[in-house]
């Protein structure tokens, strides 16, 4: 679930700073400036884990800060593919089901990855999984809260930097759409005997 | 920011809760600083989960149990991380499962990733 990831970064650290030691003021400066964030291709930024190195601190024209450039490795979120992970179920929606780990909750299964043969009920808004045993069918409804084991399928980021797209008008339009979409989500599967709500397999 | 390497390393559940155990109490010590939310919930999630009865004694111990079953790191990450109760436990976290393991190795895991904690009680 959790990796390492190295990192580099030049920081600036305004003279106001100065009087504090010069590691504590780049791991705060770290920690507030990227725990909590989605790293593009890397993953959401969970804690600091350390600063492996300080190069030397340089002060431009103009500005009184320091500027350093460090290198560091973060404690990020980013399942592997095929990683089987517990979670909650956050809602279902035409869409597919949503499931929720507390922190990270843009983890959808989709319809087709669903156990089969299944069906969406409008009125209750929950998948139903029409299990056919022996003795007939039943169906085992997919509840919000219920815990839920999936297998994670892939990992999409998307940029959400709203930039004025030139190149392409049409998309202006699309921009104000676009600044909702998460930043990163999480495809996975419970079409496998042994996944979805945990309580079905016991 | 440049990314080196986004994939340095695996880390598993038990270690991202004591950083972040870590990290709490040191921010206690120090300022008022508001642990941010991410790090709760990921606490939450954790402090929820197998790996808040974890050790680092009891992990050595599991992977040199599992040493013997030809498994990837990937694969006893997972058998750590949400010990397996069920037969499909292990099929699922254990790739090709059916092929790679014979029947009693998979009971053999099962009571290995089962059986620890009381094991470690009765000591």
């Amino acid at each position: 679930m959790f990796v390492l990831a190295e990192m580099t970064k030049t920081l600036r650290v305004p003279p106001h700073r100065f009087g504090i030691n010069l590691n504590e003021a780049i791991a705060e400066d770290l920690t507030k400036t990227l725990v909590g964030k989605v790293i593009k291709e890397v993953g959401l930024c969970i804690a600091l884990f350390d600063i492996t190195c300080i190069k030397e601190s340089f002060i431009l024209p103009g500005d009184g800060a320091a500027h350093t450039k460090v290198n560091f490795r973060l404690v990020v979120f980013k399942p592997f593919s095929e990683e089987v992970i517990l979670g909650k179920i956050k809602n279902c929606s035409e869409e597919g089901v949503r499931v929720t780990l507390g922190f990270f909750d843009n983890i959808i299964i989709s319809p087709e990855s669903l156990q089969q043969p299944c069906r969406y009920d409008e009125d209750e808004k929950v998948w139903i999984w029409e299990y056919e045993s022996k003795d007939g069918k039943h169906d085992l409804f997919m509840d919000p809260g219920e815990p839920i084991r999936f297998r994670v399928t892939g990992n999409k980021f998307v940029e959400t930097i709203p930039c004025d797209s030139k190149p392409e008008e049409q998309e202006s339009s699309e921009t104000t759409e676009k600044e909702k979409i998460a930043p990163y989500t999480i495809t996975a599967s419970i079409s496998e005997p042994g996944l979805g709500l945990v309580s079905w397999w016991t | 920011m440049e990314t080196i390497n986004a994939n340095a390393a695996i880390l598993s559940n038990y270690e991202v809760l004591s950083l972040l155990q870590d990290t709490r109490s040191k921010q206690k010590r120090s300022a008022k600083s508001q642990v941010a939310a991410v790090q709760f919930e990921a606490m939450r999630y954790l402090q929820n989960s197998p790996c808040a009865e974890q050790t680092p004694e009891k992990i050595k111990q599991l992977l040199s149990a599992y040493e013997s079953f030809n498994l990837t790191k990937a694969e006893k990450l997972m058998l750590i991380n949400d010990p397996p109760q069920k037969e499909v436990d292990v099929h699922l976290m254990v790739e090709e499962s059916a092929e790679r393991l014979t029947d009693d190795q998979i009971q053999e895991i099962l009571t290995i990733a089962g059986n620890q904690p009381p094991e470690e009680e009765i000591k």
